[in-house]
C-alpha cells in the first residue's frame, strides 16, 4: 500500500514546529511522532493531510524526570523505566500491553494518548469503505453504529489514557497561545472527531503526573482474545488509596475502550470511600460501574461481553491491588 | 541402515531463506525498468448485474498504458474441469464483493489506483444470497441464479448423497444415540506472503508467467485456455512461494488479468495483492452447517454415523466438488463404521468462493464425529482413549464406501498420547477450569483420481548427472515452505547414497520440468517421492552398470554407499565419480526418469483413463462403484491423535492451551524436522480456528468484515502452547520409503481434542467454531 | 457509494543520507515514502519482506539504531543520518550468522517469508539479553507472525543461537 501524497517537515524544536503548523493551518496538517497510529489511517485514505510535522527530531521531549514523562517517549521505554515499574506500576502495566512488543519500540505514549479513535466501520481499507458509503468520521454523513447519530462513537482505545486519567495526570501542552497545563480527565470529548479540546497547533510536550501517585496502589487491566497485537475491547485503570486500617482514602477507576473518551466512575466510587475494603464490597462496586457502562457496537466482540468483562476486570483488579 | 531418509534435514533451500536471498514474487526485478504495475477494480456490491463500464478518462490519464476487462477475454478456467466458472474479469454481473471487473497496467502503483478512480461502472443492483439456506431453495426469478449460465437449475453447487450399510438397522440395535447441529464460520489460510504475479508476454509472441503458486502446472493450463495460447509457448515459474496452505492451489483471475495485460501493452506487468485482496481472494475453509448423527452399543461398537452438511461455497466452484464429498467420506475412517449416511450440498452464495485449505473438507465433519464420540463415551461410561481404540481400524482393512487402508497406525498413536499425556490421573480429576481431551484424525496421501482424468502420471521426475557428478532433479512439484524440495533430494540421495550437496532441485519452471500435478491433496511426499525414487534407481543402475565393468565384477556384488561403489568380496572400491564418469564416457549426461500413477486396486474395474467421464456407469477404479466412489480414494492414509491440556478461564472464557501431545502416523518420517514442523504448524492453525480465527461476513451486504491480521486473529507465539511431537512410524507399503503424507492430516484432531478438553475443564459443549471468550462465558452462564 | 479518490498533491523529493549496511547512501526521496518499500525497490535489499503493511506481521522489521523497527510504518525520509541493518547484512565472512545458521538448521523457517523479520527481532534480542529464556524469546517475537512453524521451532532456534553467540555447547 502506498501513502497519498504529503509533504513532511523535520522541525527541530516546539517552536519551530508550531511555526511550521501556524504556515500550513490553512492546507492541513498533523502532527506525527512515532506514527504507529496515525500512518495506518493514511494508508487507509482517512483523514489525510497536506502537511505531516514530525516530532522526531525534537528532543527536549525525549525523556523521564521526576514522574515528568517527554512525549517523545517511547512505550517500551516506559515499561522498563525502574521509577515507574515501582511507583506508577498501572502505568507500567498499561504500556507494555499496547499492541506489540515491536510496535511499542516505536509508540510514543504522546501519541498513544492522542490516538485516534477506532470503530469497525471508520478503520477499513479504501475499497471496503467504498463498498458500504464510509460513515461521519470519514467521507460520509451517517454513523454506520447507530444511524441517527449526530456525533460520532467511535471508541477511544488507548490503553495509557485511562491510566493517566485514574491518577488525575496533565498534559502539558504548547502552541501558537503558548504554555497550558491540562487536567487529563478534562481533556476528552464525547464526540468521537474531535476526540479532545486540544488546539489543532498545539503539541502535547509532557505527561505530568502527581507526585502522590507513588502513594496510590495502581494497575490496569484489559481485555483482548490475544495477548499481543490486539487493541483492548474493554480496559479498567484504578488507582487506590488505602490506609492502614484497610479503609478507602480514595478510589479512582477509569473505564477505556468503552466509549468515545476513559470513563470515569466517580459518583460510582465516592460512595465508598472511608469504608473498609472487603470482597463483598468489590464485588459491589464491580457490578454497578458495569452495570453503568454501556459499550457502542463497533469492536470486534459483541456489546454483551465487553459489558460483562467492565465487571470481571474491575472484581480483579480491585482484589489484585488490595490483596497485595 | 538408511543413507539420507529419516534424518532430520535442514531445507534444502534453506540457507537463501534465512538470508534473505530468497527470491519471492515482489522481488524479482527484470532487467531495463520496464515493469508496469498492475491494479484490480474490484466490484463494491455483492451482486450486481454491470450495465456499463467506461474507462474512457481513466485510459487518458498520463502513464496508463491499458485497461483490460471481460471484453478483453470471455474464457471460463477453473481448477476442476468439470466445474469452470472463473473469468478473467466479471461478465455481465458481479457475484461477491471484491470480484474482478477490470484491470489497469501503469507505470507506477500510484497512476493505477488513480486511474481505477476514474473508471466508471453503471450498475444495477441485486438483491445478495447471502445465506445457504437460501441458496438451496429453489429460484423464482432468473435473476437469483448467482451463475446464470451454470447447468445447475438454481444455486445448488453440488450434491452428494451416499448410503452404505444400513443405518435403521443400526440405530435399532445400538444403545446410544448422539447427534447435534454444528457451525463452523469461515476460516484463510493467512499466509504471509500476499499473492503475487508479474506476466510477461515477449516479442517472440511467448508469454512468461512468474505467480505465487501452488500449482503451475493447472495455471499453465489455465492460462493456454484464457489466452488462447498453445502450452508450448507459455512457460510458468514459481518462485520462493511464502506459504499456501492451499490458498494457492487455484489459477486466480489476477493472473490471467496480467497475462491480458501484458499481451495489451507488450510489457511485462506485475500485480502483487495488498492484504484485504488477499482476504477478498479468499478460497478458504468453506462455512459450513452440519448436523450428525453417531450410534454405539452399550458395548461401545460404533454402529452408524449420519451426516448432513450445508456448505457455503461462495461465488465459484473451485474445488467445491472434492469438498461436498470429503465432507462425509473422510469422517469414516479411522474407525470401522459400516452404517453410513451422507447427504452434502454445497451451494453458491454471493461471496467470495471457498476452496481448499489445509485439511481440506475433512475439518468441520472430523470436529463433529470426535466430540460426538466423546459423548458417546461419557453415556456407556467408556474412556474416550479406549472407546477410540476399540473401535479403530486395523492394517490392511477397508472402510464402509471401499477405502483400501494400507498402513495404519491409529492405535499405537492413541496409546503413545494417552500414556505421555498422563491421561489416565488427569481426565475428569482435574479441577474445575482444567481439562484434557483427545481428538483423531484420518486424511489421504493424494488422491488416487487425477482432477483431469487423464492418462497422464500425476508426478514425473527427471534426475540427471553430467561429467561434474552433480545430480541433478526436476520436478514441477511446488515447494511452497513444506519442504518439498528436501524430500525430493532425500528420495534421491537414499538411491544414489550419495552426499546430499551433491542433489540440486529444479522445481521451479515449467520449461524444464515434467510435470506434476503441484502442491495439495498431500500428494507430494508420496508421489513425486515415488516418481524421484523411481528416475534415481534408474539412473542407479547405469552407474552400477559403469562400475561393473570398471571392476570386472557382476552388479551383485557391487555396494553403493557413502559416495562410494565397493566391491563386497575383495572390499576393493571406487569413487561415486569415477562409476559416473566412465557411465557417461561416449553417451553423454545421464538420465533417469521415473514417474507415479495411482494403481487400479481393484482388479475387474477399468482403469482410470477408461473411465473418462463415466464415473457412475462401471465403477472406479479403486474402492467401490457407487457414483462417487472414487472422491477420498488414495494409495494411502494418514491418520494421528493428539491430547490437549487446557484452562479456561470461567470468567473471562479465555482459554489458555498448555500442552499438546501430538502423535501423527507418516509412514515414514523421510525428514523429522520438516514432518515435525509440519506437525507444529498444524497444531497452531488448528488452534486458531478452534479458538479464534474467523471469516465475519456482513449479514446485509456479503462484506468480509475483518480483513486485515487485527481483525483476523491467528494464534501469536505467546500463545502457543508446549507441544510433544510422536512421529510413528507405520511404515506404509506403496509409499516412497515408507512414507505417507503429514502436512494435513495434523490439523484434524487437534480442534475436536481442544472442544473435548474445554468439556472436561467446565462441562460445557460447543458446537459453534470459532470457540470465542464470548460463546465460552455464554454457555456457562446457561449450564448454571 | 461514495468513492474514496486518491488524494493528488505535487510534492517534490529530498535528498536523504543514511547508513544502510554499513555503506552511506544517498536517494532522493519523496515524503510519503514507506523506508520499507525504499529498501526494497530502490536499493534492491528484497530480503525484507512486506507481508501486510499495517504493523501486525512483523515480516518488514529492520534495525535502526540497535532498534527493531517496523519499516512499513516508518517514513523514509526519518531515517536521515541513522543507522540501518537489514537481514543482508548479517552474514560478515563465509559462514551464516549464528541465528541465521539456528534458523536453518533447527526448522525455523519453512516458508522462509516472515523469516528475515524474526531474524532481526531476534539480532535485537540477543542484543540485549544474551541469555533470554523461553519466555523472553516469546515476548521478544510476538510482534512477528509466522504461519507456517507455529513458533515452536523458531524458539528453539534463537535458544539455540543464543548459545552458540555465548560460546557454549547446547544441552
Ligand atoms: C498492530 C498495532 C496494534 C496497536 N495496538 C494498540 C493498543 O493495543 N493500544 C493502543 O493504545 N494503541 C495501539 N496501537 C496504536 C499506536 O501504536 C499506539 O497508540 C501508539 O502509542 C501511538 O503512538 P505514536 O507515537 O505512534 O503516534 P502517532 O501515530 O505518531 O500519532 C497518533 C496521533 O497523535 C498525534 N500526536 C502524536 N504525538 C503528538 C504530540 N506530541 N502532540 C500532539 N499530537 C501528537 C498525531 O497527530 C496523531 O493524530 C496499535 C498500533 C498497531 C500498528
Ligand atoms: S509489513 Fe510491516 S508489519 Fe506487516
Ligand atoms: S516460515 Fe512461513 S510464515 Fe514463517
Amino acid at each position: 500500500m502506498i501513502l497519498p501524497p504529503f509533504e513532511l517537515h523535520n522541525p527541530n524544536s516546539i517552536k519551530e514546529a508550531i511555526e511550521i503548523s501556524q504556515k500550513v493551518k490553512n492546507e492541513g496538517f498533523d502532527y506525527v511522532s512515532g506514527g504507529t497510529d496515525l500512518l495506518q489511517n493514511y494508508k487507509n485514505r482517512l483523514n489525510v493531510k497536506p502537511h505531516l510535522i514530525s516530532l522526531k527530531n525534537i528532543k527536549e521531549t525525549r525523556s523521564i524526570q521526576n514522574f515528568n514523562i517527554g512525549a517523545m517517549v517511547t512505550l517500551d521505554e516506559i515499561s522498563k523505566n525502574k521509577t515507574l515499574q515501582k511507583d506508577f506500576t498501572g502505568l507500567v502495566e498499561a504500556c507494555s500491553q499496547v499492541g506489540s512488543i515491536l510496535v511499542r519500540k516505536t509508540a510514543t505514549i504522546g501519541g498513544n494518548v492522542l490516538i485516534d479513535n477506532r470503530c469497525y466501520f471508520y478503520n477499513q481499507t479504501p475499497f471496503w469503505r467504498t463498498s458500504l458509503g464510509a460513515c461521519l468520521k470519514a467521507e460520509s454523513d451517517t454513523c454506520r453504529v447507530i444511524p441517527q447519530k449526530e456525533y460520532c462513537v467511535a471508541t477511544f482505545s488507548s490503553d495509557s489514557a485511562p491510566m493517566l486519567v485514574a491518577v488525575d495526570a496533565k498534559y502539558e501542552l504548547e502552541g501558537k497561545n503558548g504554555k497550558r497545563i491540562v487536567e487529563s480527565s478534562d481533556f476528552y470529548t464525547h464526540d468521537g472527531i474531535k476526540r479532545n479540546f486540544k488546539d489543532e497547533s498545539e503539541i502535547i510536550t509532557k505527561i505530568k503526573i502527581p507526585k502522590t501517585t507513588a502513594n496510590l496502589k495502581t494497575g490496569y487491566e484489559k481485555i483482548r482474545v490475544r495477548d499481543t497485537f490486539d487493541y483492548p475491547l474493554v480496559s479498567v485503570a484504578a488507582a487506590l488509596k488505602i490506609d492502614k486500617d484497610k479503609k478507602i482514602e480514595n478510589i479512582n477507576i477509569v473505564l477505556g475502550a468503552i466509549g468515545t473518551y476513559p470513563i470515569k466512575n466517580e459518583d460510582t466510587t465516592d460512595l465508598f470511600k472511608g469504608e473498609k475494603i472487603s470482597n463483598s464490597m468489590i464485588k459491589e462496586i464491580s457490578e454497578k460501574i458495569q452495570k453503568k457502562a454501556q459499550p457502542y457496537n463497533n469492536l470486534t466482540m459483541p456489546v454483551s461481553y465487553r459489558k460483562k468483562m467492565v465487571g470481571v476486570l474491575c472484581k480483579r483488579l480491585l482484589t489484585r491491588l488490595t490483596d497485595s | 541402515m538408511s543413507h539420507t531418509v529419516g534424518k532430520k534435514t535442514p531445507l534444502v533451500d534453506g540457507a537463501q531463506k534465512v538470508t534473505g536471498r530468497a527470491v519471492y514474487i515482489d522481488d524479482i526485478v527484470l532487467p531495463g525498468k520496464v515493469m508496469l504495475i498492475g491494479k484490480i477494480l474490484r466490484s463494491p456490491f455483492a451482486h450486481a448485474k454491470i450495465k456499463k463500464i467506461d474507462y474512457s478518462k481513466a485510459k487518458k490519464l498520463k502513464g496508463v498504458y491499458a485497461i483490460a476487462t471481460a471484453e478483453d477475454s470471455d474464457n471460463r478456467f477453473g481448477v476442476l474441469p468439470i466445474t469452470k466458472d472463473e473469468t478473467a474479469f466479471a461478465i455481465d454481473k458481479v457475484t461477491f464483493i471484491g470480484d474482478q471487473i477490470a484491470a489497469v497496467a501503469a507505470t507506477d502503483e500510484e497512476t493505477a489506483i488513480k486511474a481505477l478512480d476514474l473508471i466508471q461502472v453503471e450498475y444495477e443492483e441485486l438483491p445478495p444470497i447471502l445465506k445457504p439456506e437460501k441458496s438451496l431453495a429453489p429460484i423464482s426469478h432468473p435473476d437469483q441464479k448467482i451463475q446464470p449460465w451454470s447447468k445447475y437449475e438454481g444455486n445448488i453447487f453440488k450434491t452428494v448423497n451416499q448410503s452404505f450399510g444400513n443405518v435403521e438397522k443400526a440405530l435399532k440395535k445400538s444403545s446410544v444415540v448422539k447427534n447435534g447441529k454444528f457451525s463452523f464460520n469461515g476460516v484463510t489460510h493467512a499466509f504471509t506472503e500476499p499473492m503475487g504475479v508479474i506476466a510477461s508476454y515477449g516479442s517472440d509472441k511467448k508469454l512468461t508467467v512468474w505467480s505465487s503458486t501452488q500449482v503451475p502446472h493447472y495455471l499453465h493450463r489455465a492460462l493456454a485456455e484464457v489466452m488462447e495460447m498453445p502450452m508450448h509457448r507459455i512457460k510458468v515459474i514459481r518462485p520462493y512461494v511464502g506459504g499456501g496452505f492451499g490458498g494457492k492451489s487455484d489459477p486466480f483471475p489476477h493472473e490471467m488479468a496480467a497475462a491480458i495485460l501484458s499481451k495489451k501493452t507488450g510489457k511485462p506487468v506485475k500485480i502483487l495483492f495488498d492484504r484485504d485482496e488477499v482476504f477478498i481472494s479468499n478460497h478458504g475453509r468453506h462455512p459450513t452447517k452440519t448436523e450428525m448423527q453417531m450410534s454405539a452399543t452399550k458395548d461401545g461398537e460404533f454402529t452408524s454415523l449420519e451426516i448432513d452438511a450445508l456448505i457455503d461455497g461462495g461465488a465459484w466452484g473451485s474445488f467445491g466438488v472434492i469438498t461436498t464429498y470429503y465432507n462425509g467420506v473422510l469422517s469414516l475412517g479411522p474407525y470401522k463404521i459400516k452404517n453410513f449416511n451422507y447427504n452434502g450440498n454445497r451451494v453458491y452464495t454471493n461471496k467470495p468462493a471457498s476452496g481448499a485449505m489445509r485439511g481440506h473438507g475433512a475439518v468441520n465433519s472430523r470436529f463433529a464425529v470426535e466430540t460426538l464420540i466423546d459423548e458417546i463415551a461419557e453415556d456407556i461410561d467408556f474412556d474416550p482413549c479406549d472407546l477410540r481404540i476399540q473401535n479403530a481400524y486395523e492394517p490392511n482393512s477397508t472402510t464402509a464406501n471401499g477405502f483400501r487402508i494400507t498402513s495404519c497406525g491409529i492405535k499405537e498413536c492413541i496409546e503413545k498420547v494417552k500414556i505421555a499425556s498422563g491421561w489416565d490421573k488427569k481426565f475428569k480429576q482435574m479441577p474445575y477450569g482444567k481439562g484434557i481431551g483427545i481428538g483423531c484424525g484420518f486424511y489421504i496421501s493424494g488422491s488416487a483420481l487425477p482432477i483431469n482424468w487423464e492418462r497422464m502420471p500425476q508426478s514425473t521426475v527427471h534426475v540427471k548427472i553430467d561429467f561434474d557428478g552433480g545430480v541433478t532433479v526436476h520436478s514441477l512439484a511446488a515447494e511452497i515452505g513444506q519442504g518439498s524440495d528436501t524430500v525430493l533430494a532425500q528420495c534421491v540421495g537414499e538411491v544414489l547414497k550419495c552426499d546430499m550437496s551433491r542433489i540440486r532441485i529444479y522445481s521451479k519452471n515449467t520449461d524444464t520440468a515434467p510435470i506434476d500435478l503441484g502442491s495439495y491433496s498431500s500428494r507430494v511426499t508420496f508421489m513425486a517421492g515415488l516418481a524421484a525414487k523411481r528416475a534415481a534407481e534408474k539412473i542407479k543402475k547405469q552407474i552400477l552398470n559403469a562400475a561393473s565393468k570398471i571392476m570386472a565384477s557382476p552388479i551383485e556384488n557391487l555396494e553403493l554407499k557413502n559416495d562410494r561403489i565397493t566391491e563386497l568380496k575383495t572390499k576393493s572400491s571406487i569413487s561415486f565419480n569415477e562409476a559416473v564418469r566412465e557411465a557417461l564416457h561416449d553417451s553423454g549426461a545421464l538420465h533417469g526418469k521415473g514417474h507415479y500413477q495411482a494403481p487400479n486396486l481393484n482388479p475387474g474395474l477399468p482403469r482410470v483413463d477408461e473411465l473418462r467421464g463415466k464415473e457412475s456407469e462401471k465403477g472406479a477404479p479403486m474402492g467401490g462403484s457407487h457414483k462417487g466412489a472414487a472422491a477420498g480414494l488414495s494409495p494411502s492414509y494418514s491418520m494421528g491423535a493428539y491430547v490437549c491440556q487446557l484452562e479456561v478461564d470461567a470468567e473471562t472464557g479465555l482459554v489458555n492451551v498448555e500442552k499438546v501431545w501430538a502423535a501423527h502416523d507418516c509412514g515414514k518420517a523421510l525428514n523429522p524436522l520438516a514432518v515435525e514442523g509440519q506437525i507444529e504448524g498444524c497444531i497452531h492453525m488448528g488452534l486458531g480456528q478452534a479458538l479464534m480465527e474467523s471469516f465475519d461476513y456482513n449479514r446485509n451486504t456479503g462484506r468480509i468484515e475483518n480483513p486485515n491480521f487485527l481483525d483476523y486473529r491467528c494464534i501469536p507465539p505467546t500463545m502457543m502452547p508446549d507441544v510433544d511431537v510422536f512421529m510413528i512410524e507405520s511404515g506404509d507399503p506403496e509409499g516412497p520409503f515408507g512414507a505417507k503424507e503429514a502436512g494435513e492430516g495434523p490439523i484434524l484432531p487437534i480442534l475436536p481434542a481442544v472442544a473435548n478438553a474445554i468439556y472436561d475443564a467446565v462441562g460445557i459443549r460447543l458446537r459453534n467454531l470459532p470457540m470465542t471468550p464470548e460463546k465460552i462465558i455464554s454457555a456457562i452462564a446457561k449450564k448454571k | 457509494m461514495t468513492l474514496i479518490p486518491f488524494p493528488s498533491k505535487k510534492i517534490s523529493k529530498k535528498i536523504v543520507e543514511f547508513n544502510i549496511n554499513n555503506e552511506i547512501v544517498e536517494l532522493a526521496i519523496r515524503p510519503n515514502d514507506l523506508l520499507l518499500d525504499v529498501i526494497r525497490y530502490k536499493l534492491n535489499l528484497t530480503g525484507t519482506k512486506r507481508g501486510c503493511d499495517m504493523g501486525t506481521c512483523g515480516c518488514c522489521t529492520v534495525i535502526i539504531d540497535d532498534k527493531p523497527v517496523l519499516s512499513c510504518l516508518t517514513l523514509a525520509m526519518q531515517v536521515q543520518d541513522k543507522k540501518i541493518k537489514t537481514i543482508e547484512s548479517l552474514q560478515e565472512n563465509e559462514n551464516m550468522h549464528p541465528i541465521q545458521e539456528c534458523f536453518h538448521t533447527e526448522g525455523g523457517s519453512q516458508c522462509g517469508f516472515c523469516t528475515p523479520g524474526f531474524i532481526m527481532t531476534s539480532f535485537a534480542l540477543l542484543k540485549e539479553n544474551k541469555n533470554p529464556t523461553k519466555e523472553e524469546i516469546k515476548e521478544a517475537i510476538s510482534g512477528n507472525m509466522c504461519r507456517c512453524t507455529g513458533y515452536i521451532k523458531i524458539v528453539d532456534s534463537i535458544k539455540k543461537a543464543s548459545e552458540k553467540i555465548r560460546g557454549k555447547k547446547s544441552e
